[in-house]
Parts: C-alpha cells; sequence; structure tokens
C-alpha cells in the first residue's frame, strides 16, 4: 500500500493554529546517480512537524531514513521539492547559510557517538558554544554534564569512557546548543539494553526540559513509541504515520 | 580573539593527541637543517673568503689606468673600508752601468692589507713572512735582477730617477699571480718615494691597484654602489674573481651546499606533505562535526590556516634556535680545521631559516588543509563521504611555487632552480610510471614466491594508486639521498686530485732556452717531480678567419681586455695533463699542420669553432694557424695552463722563454737555493702558501659537506616515517581485522615484512635510475665533473631500500601483534 500525504502535520501537543511548524518538507525527493543510471532514495515527501512535538522515522534499511533525517536537518539538498526550517527555507540555500541555520538552531545525535577523539568529554561539550564564541561554553558544558551524570568524567576522553558515557556526552553536546530541534539517528543503536534505557530517559527529560523538536531514526519500536509520532519509510515513500501513546 | 582562542585550544588539543608530531619534527629538520646550512655556509665563506683574501692581499681590489676618483676612497673611508694602494709601471733600472727593465710596484705604507709579503735577508734564500714595506730610500728587489745588473744587498739601484738602497730580496708577493709570467724582475718601493709627476706621465702605462678590506656589509654596499660606475678599461677584484684555484672551489662548495640543504628542505617538505594528508584525513570527522555544529566554510578555512601558521611559527621559531645550536656544536667540533677569527653570524639565516620553514609549511600542508573546508557535513551519517580532492593544480602548484621560490632564494641561480625543479618533475613522472609497470610486473611474478611474500605483494598491487606514491615518495627520498652522497664524495675525490699530496707547488718562468735542457736534467737527477716545460712565446691575437676581430669582441670577454695584450702561447705534441678534449682531435707527434688547440670557456666567448683559422701577431710578423680541437682546461690544477696551444711547427721560428712547475717537499727545500743559483735568470715562484689556503679550503668545505649530507639523510629519515605513517591505519585496521579472523601472529609479521621490503626494493630500483640521470644532469651541467655510471648504485638502492623500509616497516606494524585487535579498532 503506498500512500502519499499532501501534508501531515505532526502535532499532538498544541493547536496548529497557535504554533508554526519547526519543520516542513514539500514534495521532497531525493536521486543520486549511480554507474547504473538515477536511483531514487526518497520520492514525493511531505509533512510538517511542529515546534515541541517528538517524532520517530522508522523503516527497514536502505528505506531512506537517514536520507531524509539529513535533509530535515539541513546536511544535504534534495533533488527536488522544499525544506523549511524554522521559517528558513534550507533546501534553497547555500552550504555556509544552511550551516548557520544548523548552529543556530539544530542539535544531533549520532548512532557513533562522533566525538571528537583528541578531546575531552568536556572540552567536546564545549565545542559548539565555542564555535559560536560563547563567553561562558565552559561553565554550560560543565553544567549539562553534571546533568547527565558525568560530572566525575569531565576530563576524560572519549576512548577512556563506555559506550553508554560517550552517548551521554553527546547528548550533552547536542543540547548545550540549546538547540529547537535535535536530530537522533540511531541514538540507541550501539548500546546494550541497560545504557540504551538511561539514554532514552535523558533524550525526552531534556527534551521536554528544553522544549526541544525531537526527530529519531531508529530500528528500535520501544524507542519509536516513545515519540508522539512514528513515519514509517518504505523504499523511500512515506507508507503510514501513527500517532503513539501522548506524552504527558 | 575568541577564533585564535579557539585556534590555540585547538592546536593544544592537537599536540596533546601527538597528530601534528611528525609535520612538527619535518618542520624542525627542515628549519634547522637550513638554519645550520645558512648559518655554517655564511660563517664559513666569511672566515673562508678572509683567509682567501690573504692571496689578493685585500677583500677587494679596484684596478685602474688611471687614479680613482678621489670621492670613491672618501666614500670607502666614511664606510669604515681599510685602503692601501699599490703603483705598478715598467720601467728601466740602473746599476753599475747596467740597465734592465723592471716591473716598479709603488706600495702605500699598509700594504698588503690581508697576508703578508716574505722577503729574505740573503739572496736566493727561502724567504720568511715579513710586514711592512721598504723604508723610504729604499727599495726590495727578486733574486733575478741580482746577475741581471751585478747587484749585491746593499748596493744601490737607480729607480725612476732616484737611487734607493737594496735592503731585502722579494721571495713572495701575495697579490701577485696575475702576472707571474711577467718578463721583467719586480722592484717595491714606498709609494712616498714615487714621483707621480714624474713617472706617471700620459702615455706611459701604469695601473692602479687600490686595496680594500672591512666588514661584508661594508663592502657589499661599496662594491653594489661602485661596480656600476667602473668604465671598461676598471676591474674590481674580490676573492672569488681573483684567484681561480679558490674560485671553483668556493663555486662548487657553494652550489653543493646550496643544493644540498635544498635537497633537506624537499625532502622536508615531503614529509609535510604526507603528514598533513594524514592529519586531513584524520580531521575529516572533526570537520564534518564542526559542520553541523553551524561552522561556515571559512571559520573552518581559518580555524585551520590559523592553526598551522601558529604552528608554523612556533616550530620554525624551534628549528632555529636548534640550528644556531647545532652550528655552534659543529663549530666547536671543528675548531681545529675552521678559519680563526670567525666572524659571529648575522641574523640573515635565522630570517632566511624562518621564512623557509613557514613557506614550506603553507606550500606543503596547505592543500591539504583546505580540503577539510569541502567535508560534506552529511560525512557524520556517511563516513564514506570524501570531499572532493584538492585540485591538481593548487596541490602541486602550491608545494613547486614554495620549493620554486625556495630554490631561487637559497642558489640564486635560475638555471639550477630550473633544472632541478623541471627534471624532478619529469624524471617524478617517469618514475611513477615505472613504478606502476613493476607493481604489474610483481603482481605476474606473484605465484612463484611464499605465502608472505603473497601477502605483501598482494596488499601493494590491491592498492595500486597509494603504492605506486609510496614507491615515489621513498624512491624519492633515496634517490636524493644518492645523489646528494655521490656528489660529496664525487667533489671530495675531485679535490682530492686536483690537489694530491704532491700537487706541484713552485713554478720556474722565464727559463732561456738555452737552459731549458739543463733544469730539466736537474729535475730528473735530483729525482723533482715536475711538469714538462713549456715553451711560452708572447704575441697578440689579431684575426679571425682573416677578419680583423672587432674592438666590440675584445669588450665583450670580461672587459679586461686581455686579448688585446700579448697572450702567453706554447706548444705541445700531447694533450697536457689535467686538459680534456671536448671537440675535435689532437694533432698526430710530428704532424707538419699549423695548428692550435683553444681552451673551452675562451672559445665559446669568442664563439671558435674547429676549422676556423687564427691570426696572431708577434712583433710585425704575423702567423696562422687552424682550430684543431677544443679543451677544457682545470685551472686549479696548479700546472702550467694555456688558452692556445700549437703544434710544434707553428712557433718553432719564434724566441720563447720555457714554463714549468714542479713540487718540492719539506725535505728537498734545501734544493731550491741550489735551483735558484744554478739557473740565475729563471724566476722561481713559490706556491706553496696558495696550496695550503687552497688545500685548507678544500679540508673545510669538505667537513661542511660531510655534516650536511647528515641533515639531508635525517629528513629523508623523516619522509620515510611519514610516508609509512600515511598508510599505517589502513595497515593497521587490516591487520587487526585478520588477527580478529584468526591468522597468526608470525604470518602477519612475516606478510608486512615481505610487503614494505617489496616497497623498499622498487623503490631503490627507481631512485638508482633517477640518481643516475640527475647525477648527469648536476655533474655536467652545474658541478664541471666527469660522470661515470655507477653499477653500485643499482645493486645498493634496491637492497638497502628493501632492508630499511622492510625493517622500519615492521617495526611500524608491531602493534598489530602487541596489541589486542579491539584497541586497534578503537584507535585507528
Amino acid at each position: 500500500m503506498t500512500l502519499c500525504f499532501e501534508t501531515l502535520l505532526l502535532n499532538t501537543t498544541a493547536s496548529c493554529t497557535e504554533i508554526s511548524p519547526a519543520i516542513t518538507a514539500r514534495q521532497v525527493c531525493k536521486n543520486v546517480s549511480t554507474g547504473a543510471g538515477s536511483l531514487c532514495i526518497l520520492s514525493n515527501i511531505s509533512l510538517e512537524i511542529n515546534q515541541g512535538s517528538s517524532a520517530a522515522i522508522v523503516g527497514v534499511s536502505g528505506s531512506g531514513k537517514s536520507t531524509l533525517l539529513s535533509l530535515l536537518a539541513g546536511l544535504d539538498t534534495p533533488s527536488s521539492g522544499e525544506i523549511y526550517l524554522h521559517q528558513h527555507c534550507i533546501s534553497a540555500l547555500t552550504e555556509d547559510q544552511r550551516a548557520k541555520v544548523r548552529g543556530e538552531h539544530v542539535g544531533f545525535v549520532f548512532q557513533s557517538f562522533q566525538l571528537l577523539p583528541s578531546l575531552s568529554a568536556l572540552e567536546n561539550v564545549m565545542l559548539p558554544l565555542e564555535l559560536k564564541n560563547h563567553p561562558n561554553a565552559k561553565q554550560m558544558a560543565n553544567e549539562l554534564l553534571q546533568r547527565v551524570n558525568l560530572g566525575h568524567r569531565l576530563n576524560h576522553y572519549p576512548n577512556q569512557l563506555s559506550g553508554g558515557e560517550q552517548q551521554r556526552v553527546a547528548l550533552a553536546r547536542a543540547f548545550v546548543n540549546q538547540p529547537k530541534v535535535l536530530f537522533a539517528d540511531e541514538p540507541t543503536g550501539n548500546l546494550d539494553s541497560g545504557s540504551s534505557k538511561t539514554i532514552e530517559s535523558l533524550l525526552f527529560e531534556l527534551n521536554r526540559e528544553n522544549n526541544t523538536t525531537l526527530i529519531i531514526v531508529t530500528h528500535d519500536l520501544e524507542l519509536a513509541n516513545l515519540c508522539e509520532t512514528k513515519i514509517c519509510l518504505t523504499a523511500g515513500e512515506i507508507t503510514s504515520l501513527t500517532p503513539c501513546k501522548p506524552l504527558n | 580573539m575568541q577564533t585564535l582562542k579557539l585556534t590555540l585550544k585547538l592546536l593544544l588539543r592537537d599536540w596533546r593527541s601527538g597528530e601534528l608530531r611528525i609535520i612538527a619534527v619535518a618542520l624542525i629538520i627542515a628549519v634547522s637543517g637550513s638554519a645550520a646550512i645558512n648559518f655554517f655556509t655564511e660563517r664559513l665563506q666569511q672566515g673562508m673568503e678572509s683567509q682567501a683574501s690573504e692571496l689578493i692581499g685585500a677583500d677587494l681590489v679596484i684596478s685602474s689606468p688611471h687614479p680613482l676618483d678621489p670621492s670613491w676612497l672618501i666614500d670607502a673611508s666614511q664606510r669604515g673600508l681599510k685602503q692601501a694602494q699599490t703603483i705598478e709601471y715598467t720601467n728601466a733600472v740602473l746599476a753599475n752601468n747596467e740597465f734592465s727593465l723592471a716591473s716598479i710596484k709603488a706600495v702605500s705604507s699598509n700594504y698588503p692589507l690581508k697576508g703578508a709579503l716574505e722577503t729574505s735577508l740573503q739572496p736566493y734564500q727561502l724567504g720568511e713572512t715579513t710586514h711592512g714595506i721598504p723604508k723610504q730610500g729604499e727599495c726590495w728587489i727578486e733574486n733575478r735582477l741580482l746577475p741581471l745588473l751585478k747587484l749585491k744587498l746593499g748596493d744601490s739601484l737607480w729607480v725612476s730617477g732616484q737611487a734607493c738602497k737594496i735592503s731585502r730580496i722579494i721571495t713572495f708577493e701575495p697579490d701577485r699571480s696575475s702576472s707571474v709570467f711577467s718578463l721583467s724582475a719586480r722592484v717595491l718601493i714606498p709609494l712616498a718615494d714615487l714621483n707621480k709627476e714624474k713617472v706617471i706621465t700620459p702615455g706611459r702605462r701604469a695601473s692602479f691597484h687600490y686595496l680594500f678590506s672591512g666588514s661584508n656589509a661594508s663592502l657589499k654596499a661599496f662594491r653594489s654602489k661602485y661596480s656600476p660606475l667602473l668604465e671598461k678599461s676598471q676591474q674590481m677584484l674580490s676573492v672569488k674573481e681573483g684567484r681561480a684555484e679558490i674560485r671553483s672551489a668556493l663555486d662548487r662548495a657553494e652550489r653543493f651546499l646550496g643544493l644540498a640543504s635544498l635537497g633537506a628542505i624537499l625532502l622536508a617538505g615531503t614529509a609535510i606533505a604526507m603528514g598533513a594528508q594524514r592529519y586531513s584525513h584524520r580531521h575529516m570527522d572533526v570537520s564534518a562535526m564542526m559542520r553541523c555544529f553551524g561552522a561556515s566554510q571559512a571559520q573552518i578555512m581559518t580555524l585551520y590556516s590559523m592553526q598551522i601558521l601558529i604552528f608554523g611559527v612556533i616550530a620554525s621559531a624551534l628549528g632555529c634556535v636548534l640550528g644556531w645550536v647545532l652550528q655552534e656544536i659543529l663549530f666547536f667540533k671543528l675548531r681545529d680545521v675552521m678559519p680563526e677569527d670567525l666572524p659571529a653570524p648575522s641574523l640573515k639565516p635565522i630570517y632566511l631559516s624562518f621564512m623557509t620553514g613557514l613557506i614550506i609549511l603553507l606550500g606543503f600542508a596547505l592543500p591539504p588543509l583546505i580540503r577539510l573546508k569541502n567535508v560534506p557535513p552529511l560525512r557524520v551519517l556517511k563516513r564514506d563521504l570524501m570531499p572532493l580532492p584538492t585540485s591538481a593544480f593548487l596541490a602541486y602548484g602550491s608545494a613547486l611555487s614554495a620549493i620554486g621560490f625556495l630554490m631561487w632564494k637559497y642558489t640564486e641561480s635560475p638555471i639550477l632552480t630550473v633544472i632541478v625543479l623541471g627534471t624532478t618533475l619529469v624524471i617524478i613522472s617517469l618514475m611513477g610510471c615505472i613504478a606502476y609497470g613493476l607493481l604489474r610486473f610483481a603482481a605476474l611474478s606473484n605465484r612463484s614466491v611464499g605465502v608472505a611474500w603473497r601477502f605483501g605483494i598482494k596488499n601493494l598491487i590491491r592498492r595500486p594508486l597509494p603504492s605506486v606514491a609510496q614507491i615515489l615518495a621513498f624512491g624519492s627520498t633515496f634517490m636524493a639521498m644518492a645523489i646528494i652522497f655521490l656528489v660529496r664524495s664525487d667533489l671530495l675525490e675531485a679535490w682530492q686530485n686536483q690537489l694530491p699530496a704532491d700537487a706541484p707547488n713552485h713554478f720556474a718562468f722565464n727559463i732561456p732556452p738555452e737552459d731549458a735542457d739543463a733544469l730539466d736534467d736537474f729535475f730528473i737527477k735530483e729525482d723533482i717531480k715536475a711538469t714538462p716545460l713549456y715553451p711560452i712565446v708572447r704575441a697578440r691575437l689579431s684575426q679571425l678567419n682573416n677578419h680583423e676581430i672587432p674592438p666590440s669582441m675584445f669588450d665583450s670577454l670580461g672587459g679586461d681586455g686581455f686579448l688585446k695584450r700579448d697572450l702567453n702561447l706554447s706548444e705541445a705534441d700531447q694533450l697536457p695533463e689535467y686538459n680534456h678534449l671536448l671537440h675535435g682531435e689532437w694533432w698526430h707527434k710530428n704532424t707538419s699542420e699549423k695548428l692550435v688547440s683553444v681552451e673551452y670557456i675562451l672559445s665559446k666567448r669568442i664563439g671558435l669553432k674547429v676549422g676556423d683559422r687564427l691570426t696572431f701577431v708577434f712583433g710585425r710578423e704575423e702567423f696562422e694557424a687552424t682550430v684543431s680541437n677544443i679543451r677544457k682546461v682545470e685551472w686549479d690544477s696548479f700546472r702550467p695552463n694555456f688558452y692556445f696551444i700549437f703544434s710544434s711547427p707553428v712557433l718553432a721560428d719564434f724566441p720563447a722563454t720555457y714554463v714549468t712547475s714542479f713540487y718540492l717537499s719539506q725535505a728537498e727545500k734545501s734544493k731550491l737555493p741550489i735551483l735558484i743559483r744554478r739557473f740565475p735568470s729563471t724566476t722561481f715562484l713559490e706556491v706553496e702558501q696558495i696550496l695550503i689556503q687552497v688545500k685548507k679550503i678544500l679540508d673545510q668545505v669538505g667537513v661542511a659537506i660531510e655534516y650536511v649530507l647528515g641533515f639531508v639523510l635525517t629528513a629523508g629519515f623523516a619522509v620515510l616515517f611519514s610516508a609509512l605513517q600515511a598508510t599505517l591505519d589502513e595497515r593497521l585496521f587490516e591487520g587487526a581485522l585478520l588477527r580478529a579472523l584468526g591468522a597468526n601472529r608470525k604470518q602477519l609479521r612475516s606478510g608486512h615484512f615481505a610487503e614494505y621490503f617489496s616497497l623498499g626494493l622498487l623503490a631503490g630500483l627507481i631512485a638508482a635510475l633517477g640518481t643516475e640521470i640527475i647525477a648527469y644532469l648536476l655533474y655536467s651541467l652545474i658541478f664541471h665533473l666527469d660522470y661515470h655510471f655507477n653499477w653500485q648504485l643499482w645493486l645498493m638502492c634496491p637492497l638497502l631500500g628493501g632492508l630499511i623500509i622492510g625493517c622500519v616497516g615492521f617495526w611500524a606494524t608491531r602493534k598489530i601483534s602487541q596489541q589486542s585487535p579491539v584497541i586497534i579498532f578503537r584507535e585507528v
């Protein structure tokens, strides 16, 4: 079954007339050229995600989940269609302009943590603020690391931390910027179940505390069910949109 | 300010993590090597030139047929230059109702400014160093004037209208070499005794020599100001122009040191480029991450450029300090062979080396770092996404511009720059193709070797482009090291051959024909090693192919117009020793043809070729000869050398004197007074001092060259290490994976040794080829040495290459067998 959603308004917590969408995608397609010709990765994706909501993008491997996340986050540009992130049409911006939007509005958490190996936990968390010349980078990074219970590991390097701890550092780094939208790519994909639980609860707690829009790409249905909405991708198309249990 | 703070923080963090160490080591080697060489050569050159200046009696001499504008001399005084003056002219001297032509030299009280006269208080004795000049009313003369005018010491000699008492015999004049073949004997008088108005009249040929000495800066400034103002008849002479035997040694040494320091810089540059490549590769994730966090391309570029600039400044400063320390150590170690009173080093080497560090870093490291700004932020999700490679134009253009600029700056020779740069490029491209061919060949012959070797060679073939790049890096490094080693050995050998222990240390000239056989017999009887006796006929070149030689051609010959004057012509049946035939053939011993052999540089200047006809004038008589061959002359061989040598029928009818050079050991020195007494009409000139001076200079340069070789080798090893590191991560990862899959330690270790040994072997092979080509070009175009094929190169380069790379690679990959694969995965 193929469903074509002209516009999906993903908002279970507030009225659409009161809150402008954090992300809007219209008729987004992504094709890549291969030796054998053009390959369609995403086709005809249209959606709206409101500020403060949470959405999980699910689907089998190769369904286009990560590509959709990269487009919505402004890491890549669509072959056609438009994407708005907090009123910025990021699909029409240059890479540097998109970087500015990312710097102002977006945070990231990755499956492989992506901590910089030469930096300590504290320095990793400080980096996004330092790039913006933030005057209190150290203090804010310190507070966030305390918040994720890593106050005792400030000066440890990534290779001295466990997977769960590394992801907590990554979470602190993602939130230190106080982003309006947080993109998480398989945030628990590399973790054991215990660490996964810790990360999940931290992720949603921080999300609530900061009123962040959360978009998660995951295989983990349990994690997906924690989100307000589940967007299911099959072969590059949105095949279902399921509201999950409401968040309080 | 914030960006600077962040830059410093990131730089510090990168330094802490060890990422920058290879680049730092390479940069410090380049800068310290270059600083040490610059310091060393500057001080050595100053020292050597100061020693060598004793051979022209000053640091700088201006010769003129008329007195110099007094404002020049005032200016020289204001610049703090010491001055002395000599006036030379030919005039008859009288005594005991006899007269003879003499070459009179009137000298000012502080003559000579450098070096010293040697005189004796007895005729026909060896001289001793003498400071000062004849007192007023006295003169010093050469031995050969005594029998001509029936004189003895203490007698009066009538010189230019006044009587002088002969108080000493001159045996050595530091600045006389250019006129040793003068037919007239020397008479030295004080300038104060010279009645200039009477003696220096219009029409009388006199030459005025102004001697200067002082600080290098003042001399240089004085020289640059007045050199362009010289008339054609005036000549400015410094040590290098003054003495052929030293000029050639200094020139070659300078070229070698310049080349060697360039070699070290080029090698360090390669190491930096490779280190930067790895650094850039390892920072792609960081860059992608920063792009994710909102950093703009300009911000990334600023961050990395500032990082590299700060890093470059610190490393270059460290290199300069290290270079200074190294040259101090070097001079301390060489204090026995170094000139005394060495001047303190100037700041120029520091400035030059510091700039070298920054230029080389920017030229070689910036292109890989520029790539970082182009890293797509999407790489955070797809790690295999790479930025577009830096344009080849930018990458190679930047490195080539840096090296080209430095080469030009170091050698001040556009020819050397173009030759080395152009040929290196062509040869590296050629080597790249050959390396690829060799890899393909290795792939074909892979089946006939054991498992470990198959594994190793397969690893190389699997990554053909990185493997070729590595073979080229290793090959170029070996090539640079081999070239420097080869040139150094051949230069030292050439100098040793040029001045063997028994090189002639005395000249005998103005030998009358009737004494020639007797002198030859004396040499044979006393077992004195001498060169053959060459006749000298003095005649002037007048026509080329039956056309008068235009004055413009004379003027083009270095401005000194020596061709206008009578030349020393000689004849020989055989090509003299230390002469090499370049074009044409030497004539048959009993030829009846009128032939002439011409010196190569002169032939090039006048545009002579084999078959041209030359006409000479002797008195009123003309004679002709056809150019039979062109020969290269080693002017610094301490043997009689000639621009023109004729077949015997040409000069047979003209009166000639003879010239020879011979060697007397310390034990045989007592034979000199006997010779002087037995052959009173002959002038004997002792060139021992010059010979010792030249030998000492060559020894110093030789030691310097050995040390320079050390720098080049160190830089070479930095490249090797850097090139190994460049692909080490990939090898470690694969090795760890194979171990995790169950490969045993021995298999992996042998495989890695085989892989690196093969790399080194192939690199050695192409290095041997490159060395042969470049060394041939350098020898023929730059060093003017004879080149010979070196079969040892073809054996040693591949063998040593294989062993060195094999062992270093074996050592570098030891982690695979020592650490758990999990740790390696985490680290790489």
